[in-house]
C-alpha cells in the first residue's frame, strides 16, 4: 500500500539503485578533463624521452619494451577513459582533441614497444611525441 | 682496526638500507611536482628519524626492550594493541608495496608478466628470510642497495642549479598547489619516519644483545647510516627535478624513477637504478615482514628473534610467513603498488604518535634509563618532533582526501 513503511523503503532503495550507476555519469568537469589532458601531456613526454634514449642506443632493450608499453597502455586508459565521459557543454570539442592527442601517443609509443632496437624510428618517435606533449600542453592551457 | 670496519661496514648497509618504495615515489614525486623546493621536507623526515632511531636503540640497550614492549608498557593494553593492529596492518601494506615494487623492476628488466614476477619476488624474499642469517641479510640487501648512489652521481652528473638546490633546504610556501605541496610534505616526513623502521632496529639492536657499551655504535649507526641515507633521498629528489620537473612529467611507475638514472648516465646508470631499487625494495621487504612478527610476538610474549632457531620461536617464524603470504594476496589482486604505497606512507603517519611517543617517555624517565636519560638536546628535539608528528597526523588524511591522493 502506497504510503506505508514497507513501500518507503522500497522506493528509497530503488531511487539509491538508479542513483549509483548514475553518479558514475556525472559531466566531465574543466577540471577533471585538464588533469586528464595533463597526464596525456606527461606520458607523452616521458615516452619522447625513452624514444631519446632508444634513438641513442643508450638503454637496455628488456626496459624500453616495457617501459614502452606501460606508457602506451597509460595514453590509450586516457582515451578510454575520455571517450566514456560525458563533457559538460562546450568541451566537447577539446574532448575530442583530447581523446585524439591520447591515441597518438599511445600508438607512438607502441612502436617503441613493438621495436625498441630500431634507432631510426625511435628518433621519429621521439620527435612525433615532443610535438604531442606541446600540443597537449596547449590544450590544457585552454581550458578555462 | 677490526671494531671500526665492522663499524664501517655496518653504517654502509644502513645507508644502502635506507630507502624503501615509499622513499622512491615520495622523492621523485615531489621532485618532480615542485623542483628542488621540497628538499627541507626530506631533511625534516630524516633528522626525525635519526632523533628517534637513536632513542629507541638506546632504549633497546639500556632495558633490553624493544618499541612495541615499550608501548604496551607505557600506555597499556588498550592503546598498545591499537598500536598493534595498527603497525601489524600498515606493516602487511607496505610489504604489500614491497613485493609489487619488487614485482615491477623484475618485469622491467626481464620483461617477463608482472603477475609471475611478483609470485617469483615473494617467493625470493620468503626464501632469504627463512635460510639467511640476519647478519648477512642486513649486510647483503644494505650493500647492494648502495647502487642507488647512481642517484648521486646523476644529480651530479646533471649540474643542476645549486643555488636554488641550496634553496631547496629553506621552508617556502608555493603561490598555487598549496594542498599538494602540504601534502607532498606529510609524505614525504612519514616515509622518512615509517614505523617499521623504528620497531626493526630496536628489535635487531635486542637480537644482538647491544648493552650500554654499544651506546657509540647506536649514536654512530641511528646517525650515519640514516642520516647519510637521507642523502640519497635527496638525490632522487634532485634528479626528479632536474630531469622531470621541466617537462610536466608525473612519474607514477617504478620505470619512470629508473628512467632518470638512465638520462644523464646512459644503460649503466639504468642498471645500476633498477638494481639498487630492486635490493631496496627486498630489504625492506624483509624487514617490514620481520616487523609485523617482532610487534606480534612481543606484544603477546611469544619466544622471538630471527636468532633462535625456527623451531624455538614457532609463531614468530609463522608470524612473518603469514604476514608475506598476506602482502601477496593483496599486491596479486591487481592494486597498484604506487598506490599502495602513497596509501600506506600516509595511513602510517596516524599511528606515529602511539609509536614515538611511550618512546619518548621512556627515553626520558631516570628510573629506566638511570645516567643514559635523554640530555637536553634528545630532549628538545624528541618534543619538538613529538609536535611535528602531531600536527602532520592530524593534517595527513584530510590532504590525502583533499589532492586525490596527489592527483591534484
Amino acid at each position: 500500500m502506497p504510503g506505508t513503511w514497507p513501500h518507503r523503503v522500497v522506493v528509497v532503495l530503488l531511487a539509491l539503485a538508479l542513483a549509483l550507476p548514475l553518479a558514475g555519469c556525472e559531466p566531465l568537469s574543466a577540471a577533471e578533463l585538464r588533469r586528464e589532458v595533463d597526464t596525456i601531456h606527461s606520458t607523452a613526454a616521458e615516452a619522447s624521452v625513452l624514444a631519446d634514449q632508444i634513438a641513442g642506443q643508450r638503454t637496455k632493450r628488456t626496459f624500453a619494451r616495457v617501459q614502452a608499453r606501460e606508457l602506451s597502455d597509460a595514453a590509450e586508459h586516457s582515451a578510454e577513459r575520455l571517450t566514456d565521459a560525458h563533457p559538460d557543454d562546450g568541451l566537447l570539442s577539446q574532448t575530442e582533441d583530447a581523446i585524439d592527442l591520447a591515441s597518438q601517443v599511445s600508438t607512438a609509443a607502441g612502436e617503441l614497444e613493438t621495436a625498441p632496437d630500431d634507432a631510426d624510428a625511435a628518433a621519429d618517435a621521439a620527435e612525433r611525441l615532443r610535438k604531442l606533449a606541446a600540443q597537449s600542453q596547449r590544450l590544457s592551457e585552454s581550458i578555462g | 682496526m677490526k671494531k671500526f670496519l665492522s663499524i664501517a661496514l655496518g653504517i654502509l648497509a644502513a645507508i644502502g638500507g635506507f630507502v624503501d618504495i615509499g622513499d622512491l615515489v615520495f622523492n621523485v614525486q615531489a621532485g618532480a611536482e615542485f623542483g628542488f623546493s621540497l628538499i627541507w621536507a626530506v631533511i625534516i623526515g630524516v633528522v626525525g628519524i635519526v632523533v628517534f632511531a637513536e632513542m629507541c636503540g638506546r632504549v633497546a640497550a639500556v632495558t633490553g626492550r624493544p618499541v612495541l614492549d615499550v608501548v604496551r608498557q607505557r600506555l597499556g593494553f588498550g592503546a598498545g594493541i591499537v598500536t598493534l593492529i595498527g603497525s601489524v596492518l600498515l606493516s602487511v601494506l607496505t610489504l604489500g608495496a614491497e613485493i609489487g615494487g619488487l614485482g615491477l623492476v623484475a618485469e622491467l628488466f626481464f620483461d617477463a608478466p608482472y603477475a609471475t614476477m611478483v609470485l617469483l619476488g615473494a617467493a625470493f624474499i620468503g626464501l632469504v628470510a627463512w635460510f639467511l642469517p640476519f647478519e648477512w641479510i642486513e649486510r647483503i640487501f644494505g650493500y647492494m642497495g648502495l647502487c642507488l648512489l647512481v642517484y648521486l652521481v646523476a644529480a651530479i652528473d646533471l649540474t643542476p642549479d645549486w643555488g636554488a638546490v641550496g634553496k631547496g633546504f629553506i621552508p617556502s610556501v608555493p603561490h598555487s598547489s598549496i594542498a599538494l605541496y602540504a601534502y607532498f610534505v606529510v609524505g614525504l616526513i612519514a616515509a622518512a619516519l615509517m614505523p617499521y623502521e623504528v620497531y626493526f632496529y630496536s628489535s635487531g639492536a635486542v637480537e644482538e644483545r647491544w648493552s650500554v657499551k654499544d651506546l657509540n655504535l647506536n649514536r654512530v649507526n641511528a646517525t650515519l647510516g640514516f642520516g647519510l641515507g637521507g642523502l640519497l633521498s635527496i638525490s632522487l629528489m634532485v634528479v626528479a627535478a632536474v630531469v622531470w620537473h621541466p617537462l610536466g612529467v608525473q612519474p607514477d611507475m617504478i620505470g619512470t624513477v629508473a628512467l632518470a638514472a638512465n638520462v644523464p648516465l646512459g644503460e649503466i646508470g639504468l642498471i645500476l637504478a633498477l638494481v639498487g631499487i630492486a635490493f631496496a625494495v627486498s630489504g625492506a621487504a624483509i624487514d617490514t615482514a620481520f616487523s609485523a612478527a617482532y610487534n606480534l610476538a612481543q606484544f603477546f610474549g611469544w619466544e622471538w628473534g630471527k636468532y633462535r632457531r625456527k623451531r624455538d620461536a614457532p609463531r614468530f617464524t609463522l608470524a612473518w610467513v603469514i604476514a608475506l603470504a598476506l602482502a601477496y594476496v593483496i599486491v596479486s589482486t591487481g592494486v597498484d603498488p604506487i598506490q599502495l604505497t602513497e596509501y600506506s606512507v600516509v595511513f602510517s603517519v596516524v599511528i606515529l604518535p602511539l609509536t614515538y611517543f611511550p618512546v619518548l617517555l621512556v627515553a626520558r624517565d631516570r628510573t629506566f634509563m638511570g645516567e643514559h636519560v635523554n640530555g637536553p638536546v634528545a630532549s628538545f628535539f624528541g618534543w619538538l618532533y613529538m609536535a611535528i608528528i602531531v600536527v602532520v597526523s592530524i593534517a595527513a588524511v584530510p590532504l590525502l582526501i583533499a589532492t586525490n591522493a596527489g592527483g591534484g
